[in-house]
């Protein structure tokens, strides 16, 4: 049994990590580094910056900061919520089809826009956004009945629907000029480069209310783990406990793909890790998962930044480049632990 | 876990102390254009503006000045940061540059961004080069290089029917092949060519359309044709195996650059394409 000390230091651990990632992205970059930067507001401390350097860390850096500390937060979460809902360790927000749907919708925009008069970057997340909507919707509906939703029906249906976005996104990049193909294979690797302080309301608004909304649900789903019988006798409204479950992540996860376009890995490891760390327990679970979440997403999105400067790679390419020999070697030790007997 | 969790914190403070070792500053006081897009870096060469030019992307590569320039990434995909610090007076960029939102962020920071219309006719081509020179100051400059393209590049007509196919990339499961409202159709169509393929831009072909629809020969990029192994090779390809043109390797390898690119060298494209066929 882990003790509380022991579970408190992981989110100290999270919190140490999210402000040392925070730092470097601030502080460093392809225009200038410093690590003094982030104190520079500060009357003073060092000296006072060049009006290019100034934007650089106000109008590049910082939305981007808050924007990947969001959305890494939010997909980890996400990922709990939907391994505790499935009782299934693959589970991720993928999984039932939200980023599928969110995909054939923003690449349908990226592909056809010209022709059916959506041109530019708004409408792709506003597609995105509303395919990830609709696209729980159905899955909701198809698994929805007089005992609430079924959770092997969920996951069916999950499967069923990314088949079918496969297939339509196989389809658009058929029909897809050159321009539109590199657009559209850019947008599934993922990126927050393009975080500004205009787009960061939205974003804010659609994550921020998820994410609490499925923090102030951390004691019901606790009762989930149990399995949903056990649950329900315990006083829990399952019914409604799913139903609310599915809306928040698909309206986090929703918001989360229309402004960075499909990061995979952290919805699904991230929540693995953090479970190894402190156990299955939802009320350790979930924020030391939000902290990792954040804190990696961050910190990668720096090696994004900075591995190739000038240029950038796409975010998607390093996550789990970073994250997959961590959570192996977490496996190796859990087996190892296993083993020994304790 | 307790192990794990001094790994963690070494790490957290290997990670601070590494910090002080960030602060550098890689701001250069040129101040000149950066251009992103192949045919644009290669027209403000043409026109003379190439002392200007302090960074490009990585698709431009001709003329062979630019490789001396250092890169700001691929031009569907720049980086503000990477581009700003390089610290630009302005940065030019073909249509089709991304993304947006780098652009927009680029322009935040006071750099002015200029989009140029991506060229596909040649009459685009001639109004591009104009545009470009005006823009650097030296308006006079557009006309020879027009002229020379012009000069080089006209029409011709052929008493016997011709039939090309262009292969862009080759594999077990079929050949992509260059359609209409691409260069190489403008380069067969200035020869009097007829394409064998008729979708628009670079698509998969099917065997059965190309069986019926037998080329005279076959034109490939230089960096395909090395990719697969040599003429002999590529040739052996199954799909074009079942052609004539095939079978007796009626192929002409031609630079990836001037075979694909809108720029102003697409003169010399033609000559070396009419080259081959009057040999034919």
């Amino acid at each position: 049994m882990l003790m509380t000390f022991e579970r408190r230091r992981w989110l100290i651990a999270g919190t140490l990590g999210i402000l040392a990632s925070s730092w470097l992205l601030l502080s460093s970059g392809p225009v200038l580094s410093d690590w003094r930067l982030p104190l520079m507001w500060l009357p003073g401390f060092g000296t006072p910056m060049s009006e290019l350097e100034l934007t650089v860390v106000t109008q590049l850096r910082l939305p981007r900061l808050v924007l990947g500390l969001l959305v890494g937060a939010v997909l980890a979460q996400s990922g709990t919520a939907m391994q505790t809902l499935c009782r299934n360790p693959l589970a991720d927000p993928g999984l039932i089809g939200i980023s599928g749907g969110a995909a054939v919708f923003a690449l349908a925009v990226i592909a056809l826009g010209e022709q059916i008069g959506l041109q530019g970057s708004i409408w792709v997340s506003l597609a995105a956004f509303l395919g990830a909507l609709l696209t729980t919707f159905v899955v909701y509906r198809l698994a929805g009945g007089k005992t609430g939703v079924d959770v092997a029906i969920l996951l069916l249906a999950g499967v069923a629907i990314n088949a079918l976005a496969g297939s339509l996104l196989g389809l658009l990049s058929y029909y897809a000029d050159d321009d539109a193909l590199r657009l559209m294979s850019f947008w599934q690797m993922g990126s927050l480069a393009g975080a500004s302080w205009q787009q960061l309301p939205l974003g804010v608004v659609l994550m921020g209310v998820s994410s609490i909304a499925l923090f102030m649900l951390r004691k019901p789903i606790n009762t989930l783990l149990l399995g949903e019988r056990q649950a329900r006798y315990l006083g829990v409204n399952t019914v409604s406990l799913k139903r609310q479950l599915i809306i928040w992540v698909a309206l986090g996860v929703g918001g989360a793909v229309a402004l960075t376009g499909m990061i995979g890995f952290v919805g699904l490891i991230i929540p693995h890790i953090a479970r190894i760390l402190v156990g299955a327990n939802i009320r350790w679970l979930m924020p030391v998962s939000m902290l990792f979440g954040a804190a990696v997403l961050v910190l990668t999105d720096w090696i994004a930044k900075t591995i190739v400067a000038p240029a950038e790679l796409p975010i998607g390419i390093i996550t789990a480049a970073v994250g997959a020999p961590f959570f192996i070697y977490l496996l190796i030790q859990q087996k190892r632990r296993l083993h020994a007997g304790y | 876990m307790t192990r794990l969790y001094r790994i963690l914190k070494h790490s957290l403070l290997i990670l601070a102390a590494a910090l002080p070792l960030l602060t550098h500053a890689q701001n250069s006081p040129q101040g000149g254009i950066i251009t992103a897009g192949g045919t644009l870096t290669d027209i403000v060469f043409a026109v003379g503006g190439g002392d200007k030019v302090i960074g490009v992307d990585t698709s431009s590569t001709s003329p062979s000045a630019v490789h001396k320039l250092p890169k700001v990434g691929y031009y569907r995909n720049l980086s503000a940061e990477g581009v700003l610090s390089f610290n630009p007076k302005q940065v030019w960029v073909l249509e089709g540059t991304g993304s947006e939102r780098a652009l927009a962020q680029i322009e935040t920071a006071g750099v002015p961004v200029t989009e140029f219309d991506k060229p596909t006719t040649l009459s685009e081509l001639y109004a591009l080069i104009e545009q470009v020179a005006d823009q650097l100051g030296t308006p006079d400059r557009a006309e020879p290089v027009i002229n020379s393209i012009e000069d080089k590049f006209h029409p011709v007509s052929r008493a016997q029917p011709l039939s090309g196919l262009f292969v862009l990339q080759v594999s077990e499961r079929g050949v992509v092949a260059a359609g209409h409202d691409s260069v190489p159709d403008l380069l067969f169509s200035q020869s009097d060519i007829t394409n064998v393929v008729d979708h628009k831009g670079f698509k998969t072909v099917s065997r059965e359309h190309l069986l019926v629809n037998q080329p005279d020969f076959i034109v490939a990029p230089s960096h395909v044709v090395d990719a697969a192994g040599g003429r002999e090779q590529f040739c052996q390809n199954a799909t074009l195996q079942l052609l004539n043109a095939g079978q007796s390797c009626q192929l002409l390898v031609m630079d990836s650059l001037l075979a694909l690119g809108m720029t102003t060298r697409i003169a010399e494209a033609h000559e070396a394409l009419l080259a081959y066929v009057n040999d034919l």
